[in-house]
């Protein structure tokens, strides 16, 4: 029999043959150029909304954690009030009291209190407010070089008795540029020298601060007692969780001893460096997956444009395909074209998305350099980018299969007939 | 008699329609015997399409049974009959039916890709039989490019590029002046006489029958005359006086 083919020959004919489908499916595209743009603009679309926004949060996510890890895994944070939100944006702090408590809760190592304000700074004639760090240098020391990565690039730390400064990367390249080791600064008309200019710690914030002893920061600021926020370093061979429940539970007696409360469980928010990592791990994940979605639906629209493409392009060709079943083209061959044309516009959108994805996101990268807002560098992974080209190609492939079934099916004489 | 290639056996074709089926072929016995030049004519609405698509496979009967090379192809799927219409028939059409997207060499290429022939083989092929029909200095152009007796020369050659037995004409002059229809109508009879090819052409135009060794006559679905080439002309002759 003559269609009686082995199947390796025919494995072979196929593979040949592709290559000619896909010059003649190349051919039709290219006749109809501005609507196979518009077509492939769908998925470009989503592809590039996939490609930027999941670039810049894997970005972020990157910079937060790298952060978060420079902090040792056996620090606890204490903050006042009972959220994250309310205790960094409210004015509650911790007493000198709370402060004692932290030092003498079991396993407790080391403690590093931390107050800020903003302040007016002058350096010369430049006056700008500045965000005045104040912590018992002697205490706390060793936890702001060991675990939070503060370091000095040039001179030494504050004394606790005199007028000095140390001062943040920023404020040396940005807010007073040329300033120097032993510079004056203003501070609330107060004069203190610079002592030493801190390494970047990758945060905005740590990076644009004034850091003085906590006595000369109360004197300087009014403020009286306690401090905004503190860290306590776990002695080794305690749990943190173990002793930050501890902790907890103590500052909550204490208060409730003081003011009679019934209910102050949530006076406090006391967390272990592992789990702030874990928290913010979630919510970028959960930010991740949010944009994913939002932008998979704008794939999977470009996908129902791509099949309404094909199916009116089967119904153009009726004529065509009916020809090409009379010289011999099977319903495979015939679906096989117009997979191929689908399948391009699928590519088309993913090459283009990822393109414009990828230019959007270092554009904004570089924008953050040179305005430093935050430290930001978008991550476009291979696996980023495998991932949107075969998505796309596989909306190409899945959108076209319907239409493409049509095309085959036509008979040869309904076909040919069509005008 | 010679051995048939096409046989069709009481074949009818029907289309349904929503009070009644609409008969176009009624009841059919025909032999196209191998290397014969048959002409089917017929006024317009005739059935005589209906048949050519039968013959060339592009149709299947309603009932009936059509023999092609001695087997019966009414169990055959749709992807068989592009087999067989792929190797053993060619066609040529009215409206030429070349693609508009590929130039004469390509359109001529076609049915080779189809037959998974290498890009050697199918140019060369392709090349060759666009020479011998005068186009070897126009194989890279586009259809649209062209007059119609050389868009249907690139179709004539498009239909033997795989050496089929079978020629099936659907009106391959209709949309040609006499003077290329003329040509046209050398060339399938110099296929026929050298190559010894099956010739099937369908037509309204009496002057083809000039060509060919028999020509069948049909009207309302039925076969009404099947002459030999001779007596018919005088008949068609006298058709057109009439």
């Amino acid at each position: 029999m003559f269609f009686g083919l082995k199947m390796k020959k025919m494995l072979k004919i196929n593979l040949r043959n592709l290559r000619e489908y896909f010059n003649i499916a190349v051919r039709n595209l290219a006749t109809r150029r501005v609507r196979s743009f518009l077509t492939a603009l769908g998925i470009i679309i989503g592809v590039f909304l996939i490609v930027s926004l999941l670039s810049l949060s894997q970005g972020l996510k990157n910079a937060v954690m790298s952060q978060l890890n420079m902090i040792g895994k056996d620090l606890i944070f204490i903050m006042p009030g009972g959220d994250m939100m309310t205790s960094m944006m409210g004015g509650n702090k911790l007493t000198d009291e709370d402060i004692e408590i932290i030092k003498k809760t079991e396993g407790v190592s080391g403690i590093a209190a931390i107050d800020y304000t903003s302040v007016t700074t002058r350096y010369g004639n430049t006056q700008k407010t500045i965000l005045l760090y104040g912590a018992n240098w002697k205490e706390s020391l060793d936890i702001l070089k060991n675990d939070t990565g503060w370091s000095i690039a040039q001179g030494r730390w504050p004394t606790s008795s005199k007028n000095e400064v140390v001062i943040g990367s920023i404020v040396a390249s940005e807010a007073f540029p040329n300033i120097k080791l032993g510079a004056e600064l203003n501070i609330e008309g107060k004069k203190f020298l610079v002592v030493g200019i801190l390494n970047s710690v990758g945060s905005k914030q740590d990076d644009s601060m004034i850091g003085l002893d906590m006595n000369i920061f109360k004197s300087v600021t009014g403020e009286r007692k306690g401090a905004k926020q503190a860290m306590a370093k776990v002695e080794a061979g305690y749990s943190p969780d173990v002793v930050a429940e501890k902790m907890k539970s103590n500052l909550n007696e204490n208060r409730k001893r003081q003011i009679g409360q019934k209910e102050t469980d949530s006076s406090y928010t006391v967390m272990t460096s592992e789990k702030t990592a874990s928290i913010v791990g979630n919510v970028m994940g959960l930010i991740q997956a949010v944009i994913i979605g939002f932008a998979s639906i704008a794939i999977v629209v470009g996908g129902i444009g791509i099949m309404n493409t094909m199916y009116t392009s089967v119904r153009e060709r009726t004529k065509e395909i009916g020809i090409m079943k009379a010289v011999g083209a099977k319903n495979k061959t015939i679906t096989t074209i117009f997979l191929i044309e689908s399948g391009i516009f699928g590519m088309l959108g993913g090459v283009g998305g990822t393109l414009l994805g990828i230019i959007l996101a270092k554009g904004i990268e570089i924008y953050f350099q040179i305005h430093p807002l935050f430290y930001l560098k978008a991550d476009v992974g291979p696996g980023l980018i495998a991932f949107s080209l075969a998505f796309s190609f596989l909306v190409g492939c899945v959108s076209g299969y319907l239409p493409a079934r049509t095309a085959s099916k036509l008979k040869p004489v309904d076909a040919l007939r069509y005008e | 008699m010679k051995e048939s290639v096409i046989c069709l056996k009481n074949v009818w074709k029907k289309y349904h329609l929503p009070n009644e089926d609409l008969a176009i072929l009624k009841g059919i016995n025909l032999e196209i015997s191998k290397g014969s030049f048959t002409t089917i004519m017929g006024p317009s609405g005739s059935g005589k399409s209906t048949l050519m698509h039968l013959l060339g496979l592009l149709d299947t009967p309603t009932e009936g049974q059509i023999l092609f090379d001695g087997q019966d192809i009414s169990h055959f799927t749709e992807d068989d009959l592009a087999a067989v219409r792929g190797k053993k028939i060619g066609f040529i059409f009215q409206q030429f039916n070349l693609l508009q997207n590929l130039t004469a060499l390509e359109n001529v290429m076609l049915p080779m890709v189809f037959q998974g022939k290498s890009e050697e083989v199918r140019f060369k092929r392709a090349k060759e039989l666009l020479e011998s029909v005068d186009l070897g200095h126009r194989i890279n152009h586009k259809p649209k490019e062209m007059s119609g007796g050389e868009q249907q020369r690139i179709a004539i050659s498009r239909s033997l590029v795989n050496d089929p037995d079978i020629l099936i004409g659907d009106e391959p002059t209709g949309n040609l002046d006499s003077h290329t229809g003329k040509t046209v109508m050398e060339i399938l009879k110099r296929l026929h006489e050298e190559q010894n090819k099956t010739i099937i052409v369908v037509t309204h135009d009496p002057g083809i029958a000039h060509y060919s060794q028999n020509v069948i006559h049909i009207q309302d679905g039925q076969i009404v005359k099947n002459h030999f080439k001779e007596s018919d002309v005088l008949w068609a002759e006298n058709e057109k006086n009439a």
